[in-house]
């Protein structure tokens, strides 16, 4: 894959400097929080959670992949991969990406919920 | 596994809308989660047309955001490229910048001059009509009134034809009195150059339908008896002279100005930008008249015909129905007989006399602009075969030929972007310029200024020129993924490489050759010219164009008076200190003719030319033979002056001093009293056989100039000339105003125009191939050190060093030559017109430029081959 060269997770850079993702990659790293997955198992991983409100195509999920691999937030697992299809896991990087996008995104339902736009919390 | 279903094989199709690397990275997961998603769907209701619906504006979506993806990674690594090579970055972007910027320069000229239509409505319709005489000669002549009222009331394909002819008058009733260019034109003038008026309003019908009225009372064909007073004749004037003598003032319309002698009503005023010159001179018109044709005989042909094509009919069909409107006059009246019609689109008229000019600087910039190309392609290849350990290395981790060559093109793309963008810039700067210096010949050079078009045409030739030096330089790794060639060591200046740069080289070399060959012959034609004898010496002495006539002068009292009026003024003009002789004659570029019969001679058609006394001395005329006109044979007997040719074509080789000629029309015979050599008016045009008439004896000419040569400079005289003149009558316009050495010096502008030019691209075109062939060996000499090392270690001498890189040099410069002497004998044709006096296959001309070519081009691997003799085997070795 070209010019990308060693991991670039761990390199100092912020994950906060990355925020905030779009929808489509949000997605993808939740789908990969568990553990390592392949494309199919992504998409529908998505979908199932979402109760098929959100779709993603493959040319929008390898088109994601790509840009996580190259910058770091991903990578190639050997666990789960078969010989017909590669799978991805979250790097450490990755993992911190994901959680920093998800407390932006908590404080945001926050302070929805005291505007009263929210009936009721969505977390404990 | 299964074969693939139908849906898959249509996907795998579709993914070809993505970059060929992101395809080998995802394509097959793509296509295996398809399936998957294929075989999910299929289960539910309609499934499949949602997945394909949804699938297919996915890829249309994704896939340019990828391709974009890959632009900016390759332009990103491009540019990391040329800030890491400073040489490169620098002489490719100069040379491309130089390259785009003479190319978007002559571009502007030939769109501004050749290409953009007039700015009028339908421009593209708007054609000239000429009569064509007889054959065997067919020429292109103007067209008689009589012919072009038949022909408009005959065409079913033309919508409407305006008749112009071109007026020069003395004017008054402004602020100053001064001579104008005009223009005469018929009644569908304005229809068919639809302009509107700045102020008043353009002709229409109550412009021309007194003077219908007029002609039908008095027969045009009995002069000067007209029964009634003729009406007053309408004109619109130019912004310019609008300015220039009523300084804009708006009560101008309903005015009443003094053309020459007869009043005439202003009805309104042309905008600035009205496209249309004089059809003849290309002059700029001053004023513009309404008149209908008078018809005067069919053998009068003297109107410029312009006419409109109606909508959808082509050129040609309105060709066919003119030759039968042609066919049948000849037969109808014998002045016609033999005449044709020949139609042609105005814009080519107007530029016919400059278009092979302008091509062909053109082609010669296109040149330049290769030779850089290969330049560019040459930095860009040694640069490539530096990284030659790099592409291998990266065709060894999997990147693809395409890969490789898409880099490569885009390397060259951004150099010719960048170069591209300094071109414009360049010619941003050399487009005022080279209309500034272009030759009053060319016509439209107000409309010659960087369009879009000319922008276009630069990105377009930018994109192409950095393409192919892309495509060049990576052209010698397109086998590198069959043959890996890790195993080879760097520095590269393996194989392929090389023997493309050598062949850039040769076709540089070649290019050079081809236009230092037009540069070479081009010069040798003005020196051609330089040579002719003018049979005049036109230093010292000052030309002023008379106002017709001198009417003013006068007036009322026919040419008797104004021979007097003028003789008055050159006796007072003699007296002018610092004045050394004065004469009148005829506008130098007049071709009156007469009908002249000698005892030995038949009946000749010659040019005839009116002249006082004081006027062959004051052109420095040079005299073989008798004497020149003086003041005392204006009252004695008939006397003539001729030119060497026409002594020669009325009397041979016996002595014509003391002979007669007989002036046909007028029955009378003529005393040679002296002969003088040819004149040219233009130098590269020999005389035609010339008679010189005496003024006032007792014919006289209505366009006179004044000669008058000075002791010193002769603008100096200019105040005193001016001082007189007035004296004598303060409404004598003083305009057009030359010296001899500035009016031959305008004649020979065009030719040091394109000459100039073509020295200027040629000395870039040697220049850069030099710049090639140096970089070439001065690399070669580089990459050899160690094997030169070796050589020299083993008892080679500096001087057999020195002449062993001299001759790969040479080899390169001898091809290059052999190619171009091929090239610019097959081409030479392209340059008969330009050429005077020497052929386009003049062999001392292709000798000396190639001797001087290959001097300059082995004078340029000099310096690497002295490098490579002073190596020291030592420390080359050691570097081994």
């Amino acid at each position: 894959m070209g010019t990308v060269g060693p991991s670039a997770a761990g390199t100092g850079r912020s994950p906060e400097a990355a925020l905030p993702l779009s929808a489509a990659v949000f997605h993808v790293l939740l789908a990969l929080a568990d553990g390592p997955a392949h494309g199919y198992a992504i998409l529908k991983e998505v979908e199932a959670r979402t109760n098929g409100r959100v779709q993603l195509s493959t040319g929008t999920l390898y088109g994601i992949v790509k840009r996580l691999l190259e910058d770091g937030w991903i990578v190639e697992s050997r666990a789960g991969s078969t010989d017909r299809r590669r799978a991805y896991r979250l790097t450490p990087f990755g993992r911190l990406v994901a959680q920093a996008e998800a407390a932006r995104l908590s404080e945001l339902v926050d302070a929805a919920h005291a505007k009263k736009l929210v009936p009721r919390p969505t977390r404990s | 596994m299964p074969a693939p279903s139908w849906h898959t094989r249509v996907f795998r199709r579709l993914l070809r809308l993505f970059p060929a690397e992101f395809r080998g990275d995802f394509g097959d997961e793509m296509a295996s989660d398809f399936e998957d998603q294929r075989v999910d769907a299929a289960r539910r209701e309609g499934g499949i047309r949602r997945l394909w619906w949804r699938t297919v504006v996915d890829v249309l979506r994704r896939a340019p955001r990828e391709h974009a993806d890959v632009i900016r990674r390759d332009v990103g690594y491009a540019l990391r490229l040329l800030r890491r090579n400073r040489a490169l970055a620098i002489g490719g972007i100069a040379t491309l910048a130089l390259g785009i910027g003479l190319n978007a320069t002559v571009f502007a000229v030939v769109s501004g001059v050749l290409l953009r239509d007039l700015p009028i409505d339908g421009s593209s319709r708007l054609v000239r009509v000429y009569e064509v005489s007889p054959p065997p000669a067919r020429d292109l002549d103007d067209v008689s009134a009589d012919n072009a009222l038949d022909w408009r009331r005959a065409t079913q394909t033309l919508d409407g034809l305006a008749f112009v002819s071109s007026p020069r008058v003395n004017f008054t009733g402004g602020s100053e009195p001064e001579q104008l260019s005009g223009m005469s034109v018929s009644e569908d003038f304005f229809h068919i150059v639809p302009v509107r008026a700045e102020l008043g309003r353009v002709f229409n019908d109550s412009d021309y339908a007194p003077w219908r009225a007029f002609y039908a009372a008095n027969d045009p064909h009995v002069r000067r008896m007209p029964s009634t007073a003729p009406p007053m004749a309408s004109i619109l004037l130019s912004h310019d002279l609008w300015q220039r003598q009523f300084h804009g003032a708006t009560d101008v319309i309903g005015r009443t100005v003094t053309l020459d002698d007869d009043p005439v009503r202003v009805v309104g005023v042309l905008g600035p930008n009205f496209p249309l010159r004089d059809f003849r001179s290309g002059a700029r018109v001053d004023y513009w008249i309404a008149t209908p044709p008078v018809p005067s005989g069919r053998r009068a042909r003297f109107l410029v015909a312009i006419g409109r094509l109606r909508a959808d009919v082509p050129i040609a069909r309105a060709q066919a129905e003119l030759d039968l409107i042609a066919n049948r006059l000849a037969r109808a009246y014998p002045d016609d007989a033999g005449y044709g019609i020949h139609i042609t689109p105005l814009l080519d008229t107007i530029t016919a006399n400059v278009s092979t000019r302008l091509w062909f600087l053109f082609g010669a910039a296109l040149s330049v602009l290769l030779i850089g190309t290969a330049n560019v392609a040459g930095l860009l290849l040694a640069h490539a075969s530096g990284r030659r350990l790099e592409m291998a290395t990266r065709v060894a981790l999997g990147a693809g030929r395409a890969t490789l060559v898409r880099q490569s093109v885009t390397e060259g793309l951004v150099l010719g972007a960048i170069g591209g963008a300094a071109g414009i810039l360049v010619a941003i700067w050399t487009v005022p310029l080279i209309v500034s210096i272009a030759p009053s010949d060319i016509p439209r050079l107000d409309d010659v200024r960087i369009t879009w078009a000319v922008v276009g045409f630069s990105v377009l030739i930018s994109l192409a020129t950095g393409a192919l030096a892309g495509l060049a330089a990576c052209w010698p790794f397109r086998h590198l993924h069959r043959r890996p060639a890790l195993r080879s060591t760097g520095a590269g200046t393996t194989g392929h490489g090389r023997r493309l740069r050598r062949g850039l080289t040769v076709v540089e070399i070649a290019l050079a050759l081809m236009l230092s060959i037009a540069a070479g012959l081009l010069a040798r034609t003005l020196r051609a010219i330089d040579a002719q004898p003018l049979g005049y010496d036109p230093a010292h002495v000052i030309a002023i164009d008379m106002p017709p006539g001198l009417a003013p002068l006068a007036h009322a009292g026919g040419l008797e008076r104004m021979t007097h009026a003028q003789a008055a003024l050159v006796e007072r003009l003699r007296t002018v200190p610092g004045v050394a002789t004065v004469g009148v004659g005829p506008r130098l570029q007049s071709s009156a003719d007469d009908v002249f019969s000698s005892e030995a001679a038949s009946e000749k058609r010659v040019v005839t030319q009116s002249i006082g006394p004081g006027y062959a001395e004051a052109l420095g005329a040079v005299l073989t033979q008798g004497r020149t006109f003086r003041d005392e044979d204006v009252d004695g007997a008939l006397v003539v002056m001729l030119n060497a040719s026409a002594a020669r074509l009325f009397f041979g080789s016996a002595n014509p001093i003391g002979q007669t000629i007989t002036q046909v029309f007028f029955k009378r015979k003529l005393t040679v009293v002296g002969v003088i050599a040819d004149v040219r008016g233009q130098p590269e045009v020999p005389a035609a056989p010339g008679v010189y008439l005496l003024h006032g004896q007792p014919t006289n000419a209505f366009f006179s100039t004044f000669l008058i040569r000075a002791t010193g400079d002769p603008r100096a005289l200019l105040p005193a000339v001016r001082a007189v003149v007035h004296d004598v009558d303060p409404t004598l316009p003083l305009t057009h105003i030359q010296t001899l050495d500035d009016r031959l010096a305008e004649s020979l502008a065009p030719r040091r125009f394109t000459s100039g030019l073509i020295g200027v691209f040629s000395t870039l075109a040697l220049l850069l191939a030099a710049i090639g062939i140096y970089g070439l060996v001065a690399e070669s000499v580089a990459a050899r050190v160690p094997e030169i090392g070796v050589r020299m270690a083993l008892g080679a001498t500096a001087p057999r060093v020195l002449v062993m890189i001299l001759g790969e040099g040479g080899v390169l410069v001898a091809a290059g030559l052999a190619l171009g002497l091929a090239g610019a004998i097959a081409l030479h044709s392209t340059m008969t017109s330009l050429v005077f006096g020497v052929k386009t296959t003049d062999a001392m001309t292709y000798a000396i430029v190639s001797i001087g070519l290959a001097a300059a081009a082995i004078l340029a691997c000099v310096l690497p081959a002295r490098r490579a003799s002073a190596i020291d085997p030592a420390t080359a070795l050691r570097h081994e």
